[in-house]
């Protein structure tokens, strides 16, 4: 059954990775959406019901939390616990580029020779 | 598929557990041929399609789990991905009414889908999944209630013609309840799946091992029920008259 979790203890969706990255700041709905798209040249699309599905499950597991409404829209924002596994994430990721960059440089050392 | 005139047409539902996809990509077909999607009949039993220009879009199907007051917002967030809502009913309806809490989109036939994890997906499906157990739960609850309980009461408390009676109709809601739980006990194994897949897209060995199940609860089983209540009943009404 530990497969068919949405989010084991560190890994996060790259959906969930995008949308605790957009409410760094505090944002609404659709504007995560759209700041998701904007922040990674249009590469990365959140489908709306994918956003809204996350946002229910990202509140459960309290990694972000409803700030105020404005007009009516919700505004969220990351919490204490969804930064550190945040940036947890960006950490393994990072090494993952890394791990990534060395293979694809140890490939062309062994062409050289 | 089921012409009513020239210019409206209306095509069965497939049923959202089970062949959703399919039926979007005939809508899409369609929709390229000049028939639109403008709305839903009977429920969401048939498909309204109306003739109009060919339009190259695709259409996605989505089940709402939100508030009643949150729909505007929900609605938005699609509004805003490019999704154009077909079936908008009224706030007040989305509680009441289970029609109203599915909802089909329509966008250019370039737009990404509305669902672009695979993980939201299962998510939307595990709460639709434990919506049908509870619905499950609840009426073969009241199948056992009404067949054990009430039957057992009317043998204890009452007698001769009111017994038979009284005994035939609780049997017959005990029978309806338990047909209601036999459907929501199909439908409850068809979002299990779908929840462990997250597709939408269940695959045919499984859609007949479905279908075999639904034959076995509400035939099968729903039959043995239905000879052996009508046997009690029958016996009773016999036994009143004399004969037994």
């Amino acid at each position: 059954m530990s497969k068919s979790k949405m989010i084991d203890t560190e890994v996060l969706t790259d959906s969930a990775f995008y949308i605790l990255m957009s409410l760094l700041e505090p944002r609404h709905g659709y504007l995560i959406m759209q700041h998701a798209e904007a922040i990674s040249d249009g590469e990365f699309v959140i489908g709306p019901a994918t956003l809204y599905s996350m946002i229910k499950k990202l509140l459960k597991e309290g990694w972000i939390e409803l700030l105020h409404e404005v007009d009516r829209k919700k505004v969220y924002q990351i919490t204490a616990i969804g930064l550190r596994k945040w940036q947890l994430d960006v950490e393994r990721r990072k090494k993952m580029v890394e791990h990534a960059i060395r293979a694809i440089g140890g490939n062309q050392d062994e062409k050289e020779k | 598929m089921r012409k009513k005139n020239k210019d409206v047409m209306y095509i069965r539902n497939n049923g959202y557990a089970f062949n959703a996809e399919d039926d979007m990509k005939k809508l899409s077909e369609l929709a390229g041929e000049g028939w639109v999607l403008t709305g839903f009949k009977r429920s969401i039993y048939y498909y309204k399609l109306e003739r109009s220009t060919p339009e190259n879009v695709v259409y996605n199907i989505d089940m709402y789990k939100g508030e009643a007051e949150d729909l505007d917002e929900y609605f938005e967030t699609f509004r805003a991905a490019g999704w154009e809502v077909i079936e908008a009913c009224k706030i007040e309806q989305v509680k009441k009414k289970d029609a109203c809490r599915i909802y089909v989109f329509k966008a250019p036939a370039e737009t990404a889908p509305i669902y672009t994890d695979a993980e939201a997906l299962k998510e939307t499906f595990r709460i639709e999944r434990d919506e049908w157990l509870v619905a499950f739960a609840k009426h073969f609850g009241f199948a056992l209630l009404f067949a054990v309980v009430f039957v057992g009461l009317a043998f204890l408390l009452t007698g001769g013609f009111a017994r038979s009676v009284l005994l035939l109709i609780v049997s017959l809601v005990s029978f309806w309840f338990y047909c209601m739980s036999a459907t929501y006990a199909t439908g409850l194994v068809g979002f299990w799946i779908k929840a462990k897949n997250g597709e939408y897209k269940v695959s045919k060995r499984n859609q007949i091992l479905l279908s075999i199940l639904s034959i076995t609860l509400t035939a099968g089983i729903g039959g043995i029920y239905g000879y052996f209540m009508m046997l009690t009943v029958g016996i009773d009404i016999l036994t009143y008259l004399g004969i037994w």
